[in-house]
């Protein structure tokens, strides 16, 4: 039996393979790359030296030093002969980010909420009660994209990204949102901060492709004394 | 131990070896060395395991002072490098006694400079690498700086240096710094998203390397494709030419991110990206279609030059093939 749908499988370089679940982003993909993702770690095992889950898609790197991409390819399509009928529940974690929303840390909040045609507290509202999926990690190490967001506080990326977007920043970038683990150059609408930290050199990313996240809106008390730096944004005069 | 002691790091010196695996999916980048034939050849002419750390000096100008007896290798970009203002060859293997001073000048033509020790840099190692990918600031893993002590693996005198010190790899099996034969690149995921016109002015058009270039992406000027429009992003491999909105194509290199929403027309392969990644800006570039296949034999046939060539006591290298 096979779980979902069958990638098409597509050597795209001399150590990678791109397996590819179709072009539209679709929450249930996710449970299907998961469990194609086991799959695949199993069946290559030591050839295998990275692994790249995203929205419809798994990038496979092998050691070209060791096997040619017609071996890993004839690997990779006898799969779907391997899998369970039904794929388990997503098996990601829930977790929950608390999100001190406000302009002094979430610099497009408000200008975000006019574009809207919503209060700032009906943003605050719409980001909190939803439900992500961890889609893909990348941009910076623990940078999760996340999705997906209402479409009320849909909007899209700066016309110009910033040079220095703050740790902990939350932002929205069309239908999905993230939070900054690191300091780094962003384009993201940052309405709040998070004091959580995603990445750390002991315990590496903290979300993983299949999690499930909620925000949880605290104020600036809480979000100091879990750790939060409410220093305020400053806009870089140099972006 | 130290070893070694950087007095100037040049414009930018970075530790690098294979780069780290196994992390992408966490965001981590991979990073290693640009250009993979003349770091894995540093490494051959000392017998060192193939990803034993190396430093990456880009456009030379970089002094350091041995700390204690060392046995070395450099490769790549042609800095004309000296012990104590004697020239100690390129391509080759070299020994320090403590005190000696090692310069590098400015390249002639060329980039990036690989300097081994015997053994490996033995920087800090994170996730299973020494690599240094400096925009992710983790601890230990930056740019070098004047003052940086290097430690090594042993101080165990190396025996028979002579038998080093004679090695050279063969001017035929370097790579060819100044060739501007074109670069390969296999078809990308989006290549038939593309029109056959551009497709056409890509594949016949000459493109100059652009001013923002650097490990993470090579910045292409030249004929601007047409961009069929975002991707849902994805893994991005090493070498994958991506058209962002204003049609300039960008080759990803080592510190790429991980993931990435541009179309993809065509991808490098590793050898050819470490040849672009010794281009310096304003250099041209010209590319031609290749297919996996011939990509894929190109790397083994040099994983298994490595693999079984072997160095006589005279410094040659013995090598079934290439005799």
């Amino acid at each position: 039996m096979v779980a979902g749908p069958v990638p098409a499988i597509q050597a795209i370089s001399e150590d990678a393979v791109l397996l590819s679940f179709g072009d539209t982003i679709d929450p249930a993909l996710t449970a299907v790359i998961r469990v194609w993702c086991d799959a695949i770690r199993t069946s290559l095992d030591e050839l295998l030296t990275d692994l790249v889950p995203s929205y419809t898609t798994i990038t496979v790197y092998y050691d070209p030093g060791r096997a040619d991409f017609r071996r890993i390819t004839h690997r990779l399509r006898s799969i779907p002969d391997t899998l369970p009928a039904e794929p388990e529940a997503t098996g990601g974690r829930d977790i929950e980010l608390p999100v001190w929303y406000h302009p002094s840390v979430g610099p497009d909040l408000e200008a975000l909420a006019s574009a809207c045609e919503l209060t700032v507290d009906q943003v605050i509202e719409r980001h909190t009660a939803g439900t992500y999926q961890v889609y893909a990690l990348g941009f910076s190490p623990g940078f999760g994209f996340m999705g997906l967001v209402d479409p009320a506080i849909a909007q899209p990326r700066l016309a110009r990204p910033r040079v220095k977007v703050p740790a902990g920043s939350v932002g929205i970038a069309n239908r999905q949102t993230a939070v900054y683990p690191s300091s780094s150059p962003g384009g993201w609408r940052l309405i709040g901060r998070c004091p959580t930290r995603l990445f750390s050199e002991e315990d590496l990313a903290l979300l993983t492709v299949g999690d499930t996240v909620r925000f949880r809106a605290v104020d600036q008390e809480t979000f100091r004394s879990l750790g939060g730096d409410d220093t305020p944004f400053q806009e870089d005069s140099a972006s | 131990m130290t070893g070694l002691r950087v007095d100037h790091a040049g414009p930018r010196t970075t530790v690098q070896d294979l780069g780290r695996q196994g992390y992408q999916h966490q965001g981590l980048s991979p990073g290693g060395a640009a250009d993979l034939a003349s770091f894995r050849w540093a490494n051959h002419l000392l017998d060192n395991p193939a990803n034993a750390a190396c430093l990456e000096i880009t456009f030379g100008g970089f002094s350091a002072v041995a700390r204690q007896p060392l046995l070395l290798a450099i490769t790549g970009a042609d800095c004309g490098p000296t012990v104590n203002d004697q020239p100690v060859g390129h391509w080759r293997a070299f020994t320090m006694a403590p005190g000696d001073c090692l310069r590098l000048d400015r390249p002639r033509s060329g980039l990036l400079t690989y300097l081994a020790v015997a053994g490996g840099w033995h920087t800090r190692a994170f996730c299973g690498s020494r690599s240094a990918v400096a925009r992710e600031g983790l601890t230990d893993l930056g740019l070098l700086e004047g003052g940086a002590e290097l430690p090594v693996t042993t101080s165990d005198p190396v025996t028979a240096p002579e038998h080093y010190r004679a090695r050279e790899v063969p001017a035929k099996l370097r790579p060819d710094m100044a060739t501007d034969a074109p670069l390969r690149v296999m078809p990308g995921p989006e290549r038939n998203a593309f029109s056959h016109t551009d497709l056409a002015r890509f594949i016949h058009g000459r493109y100059t390397i652009g001013q923002q270039s650097d490990r993470m992406g090579y910045r292409l000027d030249g004929p601007a494709l047409q961009s069929p429009g975002g991707i849902t992003s994805r893994g991005v491999c090493r070498g994958t030419i991506q058209v962002p909105g204003d049609g300039k194509p960008m080759v990803l290199l080592n510190d790429r991110q991980t993931i990435g929403g541009y179309p993809v027309p065509g991808i490098v392969p590793a050898l050819d990206c470490g040849r672009l990644a010794q281009k310096r800006p304003g250099e041209r570039i010209e590319f031609q279609w290749a297919d996996v296949a011939d990509c894929q034999s190109g790397r083994m046939l040099f994983e298994r030059l490595l693999a079984t060539s072997q160095w006589r006591h005279d410094g040659t290298l013995h090598c079934r093939w290439t005799d």
